[in-house]
């Protein structure tokens, strides 16, 4: 990775494949994130958009990393919480398992804003309103 | 949850029934598996219990079983006498940390540690 020689498309195919698929492992099923673990979140996701860049990380203003994420063709911290939220939400409906939606409704009415479902209505949500309703 | 011979038992109570509850569970569990000609190994890394109070007492039953019973659980079984299973803060499932806090900033790290080990 810190070869210069290594062209960006398999670079960003490193990170994508040996980086940020360890990152994501279960990242889908994380409840709604307290501020300490959103900002550990953060620097895990910005920090494999910037060895992807080769570029140094510290102290980046948030619009330095959202340029960096889109020329390294790769989402924002929030923004892939969110999807990774949605895809097991997808995958939920497919299997429509009665255990896991009672766990998961369980689970709503007693953390209600600290659930997962919270999260994921948070994500739909965020999902709507960039890519709109239909 | 089961997956292969990973093996995970959800068990919810009143803080003051939880230990007594636990401790039924893990004992029905033993006696089970021994029926099977399965010896389950209780220790650090092995079958463990993360007991997370919360609610009316918990706080004076997580001192009871942290000062008291020296966070571990007196098992009584029918084939192996009496047991100790170790109850812990957090314990690794399926290569993901669980905290009883259920905080994920552990798991994050651990994370971002190994993707830069890659």
């Amino acid at each position: 990775m810190t070869d210069q020689r290594v062209p960006l498309p398999k670079r960003q195919m490193l990170v994508r494949s040996m980086g940020m698929s360890v990152v994501l492992l279960h990242a889908s099923t994380c409840f709604d994130l307290t501020i300490g673990e959103y900002k550990a979140w953060h620097a895990a996701v910005v920090g494999g958009t910037h060895q992807t860049l080769q570029k140094k990380e510290a102290n980046e203003a948030n619009e330095a990393n959202a340029n960096a994420a889109m020329e390294a063709n790769a989402a924002m911290p929030m923004e892939l919480l969110y999807l990774q939220r949605i895809r097991l939400f997808l995958h939920i409906l497919q299997k429509l398992h009665e255990c896991l939606i009672a766990g998961i409704l369980h689970n709503h009415h007693v953390a209600r804003k600290g659930s997962w479902l919270y999260g994921l209505v948070k994500a739909v949500k965020r999902w709507q309103s960039q890519v709109g309703r239909e | 949850m089961a997956w292969t011979d990973d093996l995970t038992f959800a068990i919810m109570a009143k803080a003051t029934d939880l230990t007594k509850k636990v401790t039924f569970l893990l004992s029905i569990i033993t006696d089970t598996m021994a029926e099977h000609a399965m010896k389950l190994s209780y220790g650090q890394g092995k079958t463990t219990v993360v007991l997370a109070y919360r609610g009316w007492k918990a706080v004076r039953e997580r001192q009871k079983m942290e000062k008291q019973m020296g966070n571990k659980i007196a098992l009584p079984t029918e084939h192996y006498g009496c047991l100790e299973v170790p109850v812990v803060p957090y314990y690794k499932h399926l290569g993901g940390y669980i905290l009883r806090s259920g905080a994920k900033l552990l798991e994050i790290r651990v994370r971002q540690a190994l993707a830069m080990q890659n």
